[in-house]
């Protein structure tokens, strides 16, 4: 029977220690329903051990068991182990430590003793008070030291199986050395005449009861503890795969793709695996959700999703990093493989998504780079793909592109410029130019036009289509365009009166609502009259946003500053522009007039437009005249103002009025 | 399987190239084999239609309720086992064209005896482009 009881001891201790590491772990009122269940566990543990231990105890006498007592015993065993367990999950970790410990050790001791006080034996009982101090001290000090272990185990870095165990083996001892020193502090002399010895037979049977009752107490603790572990680990893969999945379709997210990015990178061994980053981009999916809403736009997007998987094949890493871009992560796989993969791709995702009777027709483009060749580390992978992809794009979508080292040059070329850009102004590396107009009539000069030109210290003189649109792109050009039109409106106060000047604008400048404001400022600030200003637009700029144009528009030519519609015959123009908008001039694209005399339908057109300017009330200037056919033909057309090489080359302020005070000189003479 | 019911059928008329956009051309066996889960499919989901082979052009009608249908041809679309597809049409109709036919399929080939066969199909063929409903009526007309 004691070794049924030294079982009943250790698993009761172990279970005990599981639960008691739940109940340091837990908060709030979890920490008091787990205090709850280690102690109801540890008392039945240590009772049972110390009752089975009883009944295998053979005194020299008859022995009952006081049955009030008895039940305090175990009460007292889960009560006061229970305020121990919850103690020691106090915060200040001393304290928690010294009474925690100490009031199990304490339990464990008033347990034992409550319980011999149950043991009714036919005999003279005597007590050695040494030994029972013994033994309350011993119980006390080793449940310190289990306390002391199961606390540590907590800590982050340790070996906490290890530590587990030794806390579980203190709490044996414990429970095991009190009660063998109790045991021998109680000495029980017979007293004659009465029968000796226990009936060992009943008490047997009711050991192996207990001990099947205690059990049954102890491993529900263990399984209520297991239980709850597999419901946190369930909740847990369900949150982590909230946080690495997209919502929306169920692939990687971006947190997901970087992480899965990483790994790649350290299980493949550079130049010997191949990895490859393939990005990919939707085409046109914008306006899918701009005209048919968010939730259709979702719809499609989760088909797109799909399509990716099957082509992909589900064992490949399939993220979604942004609204409509896409990654995928291909491992063990040639260049070939790859380029097959994304020649896939691209004829799938071109296909019709028919979705609610509606056809959506998208595109996609492609960008893929392989890892060790063209980038060395992970931030250069993406950035190659990324540069690929938008190479793609550039080369008019719905096609892939690998990366290759000369793209990367463009970017590097492009960012170059970028920064020589901003500095430009500031530098003043930036002029203006003035081409002279004429009136077609007397040939006398009638203004001149706005040029821009940048002078780059290394590269030279950089033709305006080379940095405008970058300027557009970047932001600049609000603040070019700004100080252009200051620069045109200050050297045009020292020209002639009779003379105005043409200032080009930005269909960006033109959607910015500080432009009027500026334009003003820059003409009391300058003095120059309103009406010798011109500035010159083209379609495209009020193309889409006819609205906002023709408001920003009506508030300059209402200040009296002319507008010119530039390039006309190229765009689109559209007749309904020149009608709604309050356009004073038309300037006929340069490309109808180089091709005369040579091309009869450009004669047509320029002799049409000038006919149409004529019926709706605006001027018409000819731009690109450099020979004197061209000059008889303009003029003989109709038109009002000439400008070309024909009369002179774009020259600076001076210059022009250098040119200006010769002609005057000549008229006079 | 009656094509006499009240809900509206939607019929998609695509045609593609009978060349996968990966690997190498595509047998006998396999369009077969393709033809024979079709049917399985249309069978459960109420789905009828046409599939065509004329020479490597692929032509197919499917029709059905919406949302079968789309599901149809959005697996076609997911399938890389045929390539340069294009939707030709699209209509939403009061009743099928082609009810009995989980899925029809009729192909070209050089057998002399099939010479009338292979001619019609070339007519479908050619109808298609430009006119899609006489390629519909005329593919009734083979099948009947």
């Amino acid at each position: 029977m004691t070794a049924l009881a030294a079982v009943m001891c250790a698993i009761g201790s172990a279970i005990t220690v599981r639960l008691w590491t739940r109940t340091l772990q837990a908060t709030g009122r979890m920490r008091i329903d787990w205090a709850f269940l280690t102690s109801v566990t540890a008392g039945a543990a240590i009772w049972a051990t110390h009752f089975i231990a009883m009944l295998g105890y053979d005194p020299p006498a008859a022995a009952t068991f006081d049955p009030q007592l008895t039940i305090i015993s175990i009460l007292i065993a889960i009560l006061g182990t229970g305020i121990g367990f919850y103690l020691s999950a106090m915060r200040r970790k001393g304290m928690a430590w010294l009474l925690g410990g100490s009031t199990i050790g304490l339990s464990i001791a008033a347990m034992h003793y409550v319980g011999m006080f149950a043991y009714r034996v036919d005999g003279i009982v005597t007590w050695n008070d040494g030994y029972i101090a013994l033994s309350l001290a011993g119980s006390i000090g080793l449940s310190l030291v289990a306390t002391k272990f199961v606390l540590a185990s907590l800590d982050e870095g340790r070996d906490r199986r290890a530590t587990r165990l030794l806390s579980i083996g203190f709490l044996i001892a414990a429970i095991v050395t009190l009660h063998f020193t109790g045991m021998t502090a109680f000495h029980v002399s017979p007293i004659a005449g009465f029968s000796a010895g226990a009936d060992s037979e009943a008490f047997g049977a009711m050991a192996l009861a207990i001990a099947t009752a205690a059990l049954i107490i102890v491993f529900t603790g263990l399984s209520s503890h297991l239980i709850d572990n597999d419901t946190r680990a369930a909740q847990q893969r369900e949150l982590e795969h909230i946080a690495n999945h997209d919502e929306l379709t169920g692939l990687w997210n971006r947190r997901r793709f970087s992480a899965g990015l990483a790994e790649a990178f350290e299980t493949r061994e550079a130049g010997i695996d191949p990895l490859f980053l393939v990005m990919i981009d939707l085409d046109r999916f914008k306006s899918v959700n701009d005209t048919l809403g968010h939730g259709f736009g979702d719809r499609v997007l989760e088909m797109v999703a799909n399509r990716l998987r099957k082509i992909v094949g589900r064992e490949r890493r399939i993220a979604r990093i942004g609204g409509d871009e896409f990654a995928i992560l291909v491992t063990d796989a040639t260049e070939e493989d790859v380029a097959d993969l994304c020649r896939c791709l691209v004829e799938v995702m071109s296909r019709a998504v028919v979705v609610d009777g509606h056809v959506i027709e998208m595109g996609t483009s492609i960008g893929a780079a392989q890892a060790f060749r063209d980038g060395a580390s992970r931030d250069e992978l993406v950035q190659n793909a990324d540069i690929a992809l938008y190479a793609a794009k550039a080369e008019g979508r719905c096609c892939f592109r690998f990366y290759v080292s000369e793209m990367s040059q463009n970017v590097q070329l492009r960012r170059t410029l970028e920064t020589d850009l901003r500095r430009a102004l500031g530098r003043g590396e930036l002029a203006v130019q003035y081409q002279p107009q004429v009136d077609a009539k007397t040939g006398a000069y009638t203004g001149a036009e706005a040029l821009l030109r940048w002078y780059h210290p290394e590269k030279g003189l950089i033709p305006p289509t080379d940095f405008i649109p970058l300027a557009e792109e970047i932001g600049l050009i609000n603040a070019i365009g700004t100080w252009v039109l200051r620069q045109a409106c200050l050297e045009a106060t020292n020209w002639p009166r009779h003379m105005g000047v043409a200032v080009n604008l930005s269909p960006v400048q033109i959607m910015d609502r500080r432009l009027l404001r500026s334009i003003k400022t820059i003409l009391s600030e300058t003095g120059l009259d309103p009406k010798r200003l011109e500035l010159e637009i083209t379609e495209t700029a009020l193309l889409g946003n006819d609205e906002q144009a023709l408001a920003t528009l009506s508030a300059i030519s209402d200040f009296g500053v002319a507008i010119a519609l530039d390039d006309f015959g190229t765009g689109y123009s559209s007749l309904s522009y020149l009608h709604r908008f309050p356009i004073d001039r038309i300037k006929i694209d340069r490309s109808f007039l180089q091709s005369i005399p040579e091309d009869s339908d450009s004669a047509t057109i320029v002799q049409a437009i000038t006919r149409l300017g004529a019926n709706l009330g605006m001027k018409v200037t000819a731009e690109g005249i450099e020979t004197e056919v061209q000059q008889r033909f303009a003029s003989n057309a109709g038109c009002d103002t000439l400008q070309g090489y024909f009369f002179s080359r774009p020259v600076t302020s001076a210059q022009l009025m250098s040119v200006l005070e010769t002609t005057l000189r000549a008229g006079a003479a | 399987m009656s094509g006499n019911q009240a809900t509206p059928v939607l019929r998609i008329l695509y045609r593609s190239k009978a060349h996968p956009i990966r690997n190498t051309a595509l047998s006998h066996r396999a369009i077969e084999e393709i033809v024979a889960a079709s049917r399985r499919r249309n069978l459960a989901d109420r789905v009828t239609g046409v599939l065509l082979k004329v020479e490597d052009t692929f032509i197919q009608v499917i029709e059905g309720e919406q949302g079968p249908t789309e599901a149809a041809f959005e697996r076609i679309c997911c399938d890389e086992r045929h390539s340069g597809l294009v939707l030709v049409d699209m209509t939403t109709a009061n009743h099928r064209l082609f009810p009995a036919w989980s899925m029809a399929y009729v192909a070209s080939d050089e057998l002399p005896p099939r010479l009338q066969i292979n001619v019609k199909l070339k007519t479908i063929a050619i109808a298609i482009e430009t006119r899609p409903d006489t390629a519909l009526e005329q593919m009734q007309t083979l099948l009947e």
